[in-house]
């Protein structure tokens, strides 16, 4: 019987099966008749299955020493043997598709007598068939055949049975797992991805210059796993459900009523927290919307709503942008570029320094008198001026009354500062003057508009200096940093001494903090006409401002 | 050492000192089927882990695949239906239900690969499932009719060597965390595509064949999209990011965040895409 079967199998093999180019003299349409061609290797067993255009199926197989078609033993062979190793040659011809590639070699070959009984049987069994069977026995095969057909079928509807019992089960099961799923978490739509550890994220991120932005969002705890949810129609956490990674929604909308062991991190989308949910970290919203519904958070709820400009990593270099290190031309046409902003604000200020000095010289010199004697009362002044400028301004919106006026009081804070600014440089350049020349030339030099173009140029000299070491940012950078920095310290420690003394001097008109009115130091005989009575015109101009101060 | 050496050689220590790592049982399969008479056929496939391979395949061959992979974890499911002329053929490699993938990285996952071969005779619908993935698609010379790639963390680069054998109704390219690149994508012959990108580097490639006009939808979560396309292509991009730089050298700006290029009058063929994204960066750059 044992035989039989070898025999049948050989000729199903040969006659049916396909064994393409190998056996000379086959017609292509034998090859034709393989559908479909499978291999199996492991290290135990080397499976050789054929699909036929009759629909039929045959399996050899080479497994722990024992040779099987269709799954009856027909023959041994050696582990790691020579027979073992031709079939396995013939298998992977056979992966590609050219099963009759390695036909030739392995029917050819001799074996050991290890493998020879097996070798024999299969030669045996297929040189008959190839040299052409008789028709008895071709019709026996057939009829055998037929029948082992019948039963492959048999089987195979069985196995098919059995296969469909077994996916209903897998699909159950599959459909009672997603159903586990649903209950705690509910994604609708969007993209789900996981990551061990937030790492991951920050690695792609440094790329685009945002992980630092990330780290200092996460307070710099990057080893926490994450899900991330990205445009989810809905991503619902479930009451009674925990989550115990990061949760990161991308453009989605969340609900959560279950437990989320870490942070929750919400970016241009939104975040209700129901009563039942608890989550031990923060809530961080960036442009995102989160409505607490009285769910516990452990952390905090910040929100983020800064537009963090995207830099490039200089570790990724992007040729055709160029986004190099800054030349030295660059450097330089950098450098000449705050110095002409410098020289256009000396030039504007200037200007509307002299436009003050010409249109309103007494209320300028007030101040300024005000915001060099009593410097330190004019800083706080100018600092309390500063504080409350903003809440006085949403007190006079809110009341109905004077919301007419906040226009005005906006001016009018501008033009304070304005004049503030101009008079501290007034009083720095007359304090110049005074410590830099003698009294001659300080008589030729004492005017107003001398005073503020000169104390200009003091304020914004350290404007200068750091456009100027900007140009050799390699080298002076640090010079650069500082001159910047105290230029503008300077710069508004000058605008609120000046702010305060405007309004301690009620914008010049009143000089309760400015010192006494000097006298200019001039020869005794120029001093003893000065101290004469006045007389004329002038004289009673004098006097008259001079009334006019006191009050 | 590379990154990928590095963590090879971290994998198998780990695996050396595991011990469940040592029952690996590596299990080779392949099957091939002859192309006879098919008019079409539809691809889909869901892999989980290992290496992917994707390309043209001889004609008189419907489909060959080889795979590889530990059968202690995995399981290799194939499965070819044919209903009048149309062939229908489903692989999946995925983890048995009593695995759990937490221990996964003890194994040695890189071992596992899945080559799949296809008939350039007959038009195709291809729809990947890829997840802990490294794909290596070569998708010239097939008739795609239509294209799903959808990948989880994974490394995938996609190109289409030779032009598509006919027109494709919709490409749609759907990357997780990952490293994503297709090239010549000129070749593929969508008429329309979308293309989007949870977090990673998306990497598109527009060059090829272009007889046609076009229109695509890219989307990026957290991560930068790199935009090639032909010189003599007239592109219209469709801007609406969040705390996204958007760099377009060569295109002109329109109002309503559109960007023209400046042959968009005179092209012969047209590409129109709209990008969105909410963190990181997009490049678009002429070749």
């Amino acid at each position: 019987m044992l035989k039989h079967l070898r025999h049948i199998g050989t000729l199903l093999l040969v006659s049916t099966l396909a064994l393409p180019t190998a056996l000379s003299g086959q017609s292509a349409q034998a090859v034709e008749e393989i559908l479909q061609t499978s291999v199996a290797l492991t290290g135990d067993a080397a499976v050789l299955d054929l699909e036929l255009a009759s629909g039929r199926s045959l399996q050899i197989m080479f497994n722990d020493g024992l040779v099987l078609i269709d799954g009856d033993v027909v023959g041994r062979y050696a582990p790691g043997g020579a027979l073992e190793s031709a079939w396995r040659d013939l298998l992977r011809g056979a992966s590609l598709g050219e099963l009759g590639s390695g036909w030739a070699e392995f029917s050819g070959a001799e074996y050991q007598s290890a493998d020879a009984t097996a070798a024999e049987t299969i030669w045996a069994a297929l040189a008959p068939l190839a040299a052409g069977m008789s028709a008895e026995l071709a019709e026996e095969a057939r009829v055998e055949a037929v029948a082992e057909a019948a039963a492959a079928m048999e089987e195979a509807a069985a196995a098919e049975e059995a296969a469909a019992a077994a996916l209903e089960v897998a699909v159950r099961a599959q459909a009672e797992a997603l159903e586990g799923l649903a209950q705690d978490e509910v994604i609708a739509g969007g993209l789900v991805v996981e990551l061990s550890e937030v790492k991951g994220l920050a690695r792609q991120l440094v790329r685009i210059g945002l992980a630092p932005e990330l780290e200092r969002l996460l307070n710099g705890d990057l080893e926490m796993p994450v899900r991330i949810v990205i445009e989810a129609d809905e991503y619902r956490l479930a009451e009674g459900a925990e989550l115990d990674k990061m949760l990161l929604l991308v453009e989605s909308d969340g609900v959560l009523a279950g437990k989320v062991r870490s942070n929750v991190l919400v970016a241009d989308g939104s975040l209700i927290i129901l009563p039942t949910a608890e989550i031990e970290g923060d809530v961080i919203a960036i442009d995102a919307t989160v409505t607490n519904q009285g769910g516990t958070i452990a952390g905090e709820i910040r929100e983020s709503l800064h537009r963090t400009p995207v830099v490039v990593a200089p570790a990724v270099p992007r040729i055709r942008i160029g986004r190099h290190a800054p030349s030295a031309l660059s450097r330089v046409t950098a450098g000449l570029g705050s110095l002409a902003k410098t020289v256009a604000m000396y030039l504007l200020f200037g200007f509307l320094g002299a436009l003050i000095v010409y249109l309103f010289r007494g209320h300028l010199e007030t101040v300024s008198d005000t915001v060099s004697f009593s410097f330190g009362r004019s800083f706080l002044a100018g600092l309390a001026a500063e504080v409350l400028f903003l809440p006085i301004g949403l007190v006079m919106t809110v009341l109905v009354v004077t919301a007419i006026a906040v226009p005005f009081y906006i001016i009018a804070f501008a033009l304070l500062s304005l004049l503030g600014y101009v008079s501290v440089a007034h009083a720095a350049g007359e304090n110049l003057t005074r410590r830099r020349f003698s009294w001659s030339d300080r008589m030729r030099r004492a005017n107003s508009y001398y005073y503020v173009l000169n104390g200009l140029g003091v304020l914004l000299a350290l404007f200068v200096g750091a456009a100027i070491t900007q140009m050799a940012y390699p080298l002076l950078g640090w010079a650069h940093d500082l001159l910047i920095a105290s230029a503008w310290i300077l710069t508004w420690i000058a605008a609120t001494s000046g702010l305060g003394a405007a309004v301690l001097s009620r914008a010049g008109t009143r000089r309760t903090y400015a010192r006494p009115q000097e006298l200019p130091e001039l020869p005794a005989d120029t001093l003893a006409e000065e101290m004469a009575p006045p007389a004329g015109a002038a004289g009673a101009r004098r006097r008259t401002r001079e009334e006019s101060d006191e009050t | 050492m590379r990154p990928s050496a590095v963590l090879a050689l971290a994998v198998a220590l780990a695996a050396s000192m595991a011990p469940q790592a040592a029952g690996q049982t590596w299990r080779t399969e392949a099957k091939a089927r002859q192309h006879r008479g098919q008019e079409s056929l539809d691809v889909k496939v869901t892999y989980a882990v290992g290496k992917f391979e994707l390309r043209k395949g001889p004609d008189r061959l419907l489909y060959r695949l080889d795979s590889r992979y530990d059968e202690e974890v995995f399981i290799l499911r194939s499965n070819y239906l044919e209903s009048e002329s149309r062939g229908d053929l489903r692989i999946e490699i995925d983890d048995l239900d009593d695995v759990d993938l937490k221990d996964l990285k003890d194994y040695d996952y890189e071992g596992g690969n899945l080559t799949l071969d296809l008939s350039g005779a007959i038009p195709v619908v291809l729809d990947l499932e890829m997840g802990a993935v490294e794909a290596e698609l070569d998708l010239g010379g097939l008739q795609l009719q239509r294209i799903s790639l959808q990948t989880g963390a994974s490394d995938t680069h996609v190109s289409f060597s030779e032009p598509n054998r006919q027109a494709a109704e919709f490409c749609t390219f759907k990357a997780g965390a990952a490293a994503f690149r297709v090239e010549e994508l000129g070749n593929s012959g969508c008429r329309r595509m979308s293309v989007s990108g949870g977090v990673g580097t998306l990497t598109l490639d527009f060059s090829g064949e272009w007889d046609y006009d076009a229109t695509g939808d890219i989307n990026v979560g957290l991560g930068t999209v790199e935009i090639s396309v032909p010189a003599e292509l007239g592109v219209r991009i469709e801007k609406s990011t969040f705390l996204m730089s958007f760099d377009a050298p060569g295109f002109v700006k329109q109002d309503g965040g559109v960007w023209l290029s400046r042959n968009w009058d005179t092209a012969e063929n047209r590409l129109t895409l709209s990008v969105s994204g909410v963190l990181g960066g997009v490049e678009i750059d002429r070749i």
